[in-house]
């Protein structure tokens, strides 16, 4: 059981069983997340051992971010370890519950579908107006364009868990 | 405002239905705002909002210090911080459980959640008290209630949130948790020497450390010591920024980790990868939250709902009063997380047109809230210790939690009667 900010889940996961997809993923997550780690201590080190810090670190950071916050989308959409509120559990029967997780699973992908063209859409925003960063002049656009990718792979994983309520209703 | 209510309605009702509390959030705050602006207006705001927040580096202070909390989890520290407050403590009545309170927010200083700091605790000083002879409800109340120092005592997962939620520093934020954090410590010390002195079998004495062994066992966790000082003292001193702490957090708890030869690859990989996945999912709550105060404020709701409790003129106590109130019993039902992010909006402009500080009501929110922690129905906290002990009645916890709720209650009024007691050491920042 992993414990998260007051919210417990259970990872059902074992490492050894993942995809080579999500094991993908779950490595590029790791290497951002270790990026953004080592980049700010040798920012600080920098500016304080020999005065120069790294030039541009908040931007990079800016740019790591997302990449750590939606490579891992698919993953956890794919292990059910959304946040959940647990209020109305054991009140339902066995039959009434399936029928229920069958819709919130349909209602969560239109839910990723909204966001996966919402972000597209920025994309296009963005490229048309050619809008960069203040300090590294990086483009935003494809920043955009790789959330919206991320977010259809999450809309993937959830149709695949739909397709196997769908089987067990 | 009768939009917004429906609206607010709306997401509680998905929620309660078990749809992910993001998307919840997120599909209404769409909805709503497509009813009052276009569907076309909506989806492009979705997509900047997320883009936006997505990049925001302020909230790049989330993973960093999840990973510290990763890195501390798996270094063993636990144990030693338990070992060393026992050798300090342990020969008092109620020492042990003195041991756990202290270790809790020691453990709490280097991991910013609750749940995480309970449940470690639970595994490393509940198997101590029960061999001591301690009260099954005493030692479990301890566990319970310490837990909730996780998220008082800096760095804390919660107040970050909260920061993020009312666009308050998130470094004031860390360092005014510290006087009631210790103010916490105090009172529940407090309680276990008041109960063990009425009926001492409930907590007997262990055995005295010598103070070569108090000393040994000080030194094992002095890197800890170190670290805390070093990312709260550089917060506090502005030699680092909250992000900064962050990393620096982060490395220093994989160095110390290392040192005690307790990460491998394979356990340096586990701890980025639940740093992620916790990023991950916070984050997918955070976008639902964005979107969905987004409407909220076009709507109108945090003015004309403020507007019209100040028109009521009641006495400002009174409101803060009610709103504690209002915590506590969504406590019954939500946990901390979901609490945060769908009651502060509302209710953070209210507190700030009634003049009180943003900052003093965020420490206010996290203690409130973790009252709702450790009390049923729904004690997150008394979930993880049952599920760690199964044969544990849960009414036996529940017993054992009630004098520190006496404790709670006391703490809760001095945070609200001396507002000063929060924000001296915030204020007193370079």
């Amino acid at each position: 059981m992993t414990a998260v900010l007051g919210v417990t889940r259970v990872t059902a996961v074992p490492e050894g069983s993942r995809s080579l997809l999500d094991r993908i993923l779950l490595g590029l997550a790791s290497v951002v997340m270790f990026l953004m780690m080592a980049l700010t201590f040798v920012d600080v080190l920098g500016r304080y051992l020999v005065r120069s810090p790294v030039p541009g670190t908040f931007e990079m950071i800016q740019f790591l971010l997302p990449w750590l916050v939606f490579a891992v989308l698919p993953v956890i959409t794919k292990d059910e370890t959304h946040i959940t509120v647990s209020v109305l559990d054991g009140v339902f029967s066995e039959r009434v519950r399936r029928i229920q997780s069958l819709a919130i699973q349909a209602f969560s992908a239109a839910v990723i579908v909204l966001v996966c063209v919402a972000l597209w859409r920025q994309g296009s925003v963005l490229s048309a107006g050619r809008y960069v960063s203040g300090y590294m002049a990086w483009p935003l656009a494809p920043m955009a364009y790789a959330m919206s990718t991320l977010c259809f792979l999450t809309l993937l994983a959830q149709l695949a868990k739909i397709r196997m309520a769908w089987r067990k209703r | 405002m009768a939009e917004a209510l429906i609206g607010i309605a709306a997401v509680l009702a998905l929620v309660i239905l078990r749809v992910p509390l993001g998307f919840s959030m997120a599909a209404v705050g769409f909805g709503g705002f497509a009813l009052v602006r276009g569907p076309t207006a909506a989806i492009e705001t979705v997509g900047q909002l997320i883009l936006d927040f997505s990049m925001s580096y302020t909230f790049a202070i989330l993973p960093m210090f999840v990973l510290m909390g990763a890195f501390v989890h798996r270094s063993g520290l636990s144990e030693d911080l338990y070992d060393a407050s026992n050798a300090w403590l342990g020969h008092l009545r109620g020492g042990l459980s003195m041991a756990t309170v202290a270790a809790s927010a020691g453990f709490g200083a280097v991991c910013g959640s609750s749940v995480a700091t309970a449940a470690t605790m639970g595994r490393v000083a509940f198997p101590p008290m029960t061999r001591y002879g301690y009260d099954r409800g005493l030692a479990a109340g301890t566990i319970v209630a310490g837990g909730t120092l996780g998220i008082l005592i800096p760095p804390s997962m919660s107040l970050v949130v909260y920061g993020f939620l009312t666009q308050q520093d998130i470094g004031r934020l860390f360092i005014a948790g510290l006087a009631p954090g210790l103010l916490t410590v105090g009172l529940y010390f407090g309680v276990i020497a008041f109960v063990t002195r009425l009926r001492p079998e409930l907590g007997p004495p262990g055995p005295s450390t010598s103070w070569r062994d108090r000393l040994g066992a000080t030194n094992r966790v002095l890197g800890v010591l170190v670290l805390f000082v070093l990312v709260l003292g550089g917060i506090y001193v502005g030699a680092f920024t909250p992000n900064e702490a962050g990393g620096i957090g982060a490395v220093g708890a994989c160095v110390i980790a290392l040192l005690r030869r307790h990460l491998d690859w394979r356990t340096f990989t586990a701890s980025l990868v639940e740093a992620a996945e916790t990023t991950s999912m916070v984050f997918s709550v955070a976008f639902g939250a964005i979107i969905l105060s987004n409407f909220v404020n076009v709507a109108g709701l945090p003015e004309s709902l403020s507007a019209r409790i100040i028109a009521l003129e009641l006495p400002a106590l009174g409101i803060i009063f009610v709103i504690c109130l209002v915590y506590i019993l969504l406590g019954c039902v939500f946990d901390g997380l979901a609490l945060l992010f769908l009651t502060v909006p509302v209710f953070a402009p209210i507190v700030e047109a009634l003049g009180y500080d943003l900052i003093w009501f965020g420490i206010l929110v996290i203690i409130v809230s973790e009252i709702a922690l450790i009390t049923p129905p729904i004690g997150m906290n008394v979930f993880v210790l049952k599920s760690q002990n199964p044969d544990l009645p849960l009414k036996t916890i529940f017993r054992g939690i009630v004098p520190f709720l006496v404790a709670d209650g006391v703490r809760l009024a001095l945070v609200v009667l001396f507002p000063g007691f929060v924000l001296l050491l915030p204020t007193l920042m370079s």
